[in-house]
């Protein structure tokens, strides 16, 4: 996975087994993309996902449509792009 | 306390340790009661005597002038300036310099992240909200449960209308991204509006019971 993490802005270029975890910060968001075939890189997607969670992100399983759209607790390595960004808050 | 009060016009002193400083004749001065003050508001000085005489059992108007001269003292030594070494300048000037060039990088910084979170917003917004969003300066969302809502693109606080059925505001809310884990500042604006529109299209009971209403109110039920 690390050779495949990428920041570019190239999420619709990647289609069927690439998938695209993308987490929003200050510097706008860091795109992460793996390959779901491989069992390495799908690890270190699911550790990365682990280690967002217990920093408080929220995680959203999303697709451009906003059909299929779900908040996700666990990781999905069927989802077709992932969402963290900090829980809402009222302000 | 005597209901008319003495009051210094100026006090000055010099010597060796202590500079010069005038102090200002204040316009307004208790006439009243002990608890009604008038200060200029322009001279610390008087600010300070005005505590002093509030707070301090006064009895004589000796007691008061020796209180002032007291309070103008401390205050003036404090004021003293201490001529900085050439050392201390050129490390003032360096402090300075890295100031101005974080603060640069900073702008830098926050002007990229604005333009990332926009053309991410943009791949989740359909045709129509993008054109809104250009023409107009924000989008409208259908919720999970059908209420319509208008995400303005104006800050990321209090920047949610929620819309009646004739398109009017029901109620004004606010509801944005904490502040990342670690990190100082809030996510940049469009990333805020591409996470208010999602969880309100996907959770919209779970964003209301999460926003202040800063105007209007929520409907009921």
């Amino acid at each position: 996975m690390t050779s495949l993490v990428a920041e570019a802005n190239r999420v619709e270029d990647h289609e069927g087994d690439v998938i695209v975890m993308v987490v929003l910060d200050t510097s706008g968001d860091t795109k992460h993309i793996w390959d779901r075939r491989n069992a390495e890189e799908v690890a270190e997607a699911r550790s990365l996902f682990d280690r967002m969670k217990a920093k408080g992100f929220q995680a959203w399983s999303v697709t451009r449509g906003g059909d299929k759209d779900k908040r996700i607790t666990e990781f999905d390595p069927q989802a077709e792009k992932i969402i963290f960004a900090p829980a809402l808050v009222g302000g | 306390m005597p209901a008319q009060y003495y009051c210094p016009q100026w006090y000055g002193t010099s010597n060796s340790t202590m500079t010069t400083q005038t102090l200002y004749y204040p316009q307004n001065w208790n006439t009243g009661t002990a608890s009604t003050i008038y200060t200029t508001g322009s001279n610390q000085i008087w600010t300070r005597w005005n505590e002093q005489w509030v707070q301090t059992a006064i009895t004589s108007t000796d007691m008061a002038w020796q209180r002032w001269i007291n309070q103008s003292q401390v205050y003036t030594y404090q004021q003293t300036p201490t001529p900085l070494t050439p050392e201390q300048l050129q490390a003032q000037r360096e402090a300075s310099e890295r100031y101005e060039m974080q603060r640069q990088e900073r702008r830098q910084r926050q002007t990229a992240a604005r333009a990332r979170a926009r053309v991410l917003l943009g791949e989740f917004l359909t045709d129509e909200q993008k054109a809104e969003l250009e023409r107009q300066g924000q989008f409208h969302v259908t919720g999970s449960k059908g209420r319509r809502y208008c995400i303005r693109a104006s800050g990321q606080s209090g920047n949610v209308d929620l819309l009646k059925a004739d398109g009017s505001v029901q109620a004004t809310l606010c509801a944005h991204p904490t502040i990342v884990p670690g990190e100082s500042e809030l996510v940049p604006e469009a990333d805020a509006w591409l996470m208010q529109m999602i969880e309100i299209r996907h959770d919209e009971d779970r964003f209301l019971r999460t926003a202040n209403v800063h105007r209007g109110r929520l409907p009921v039920g």
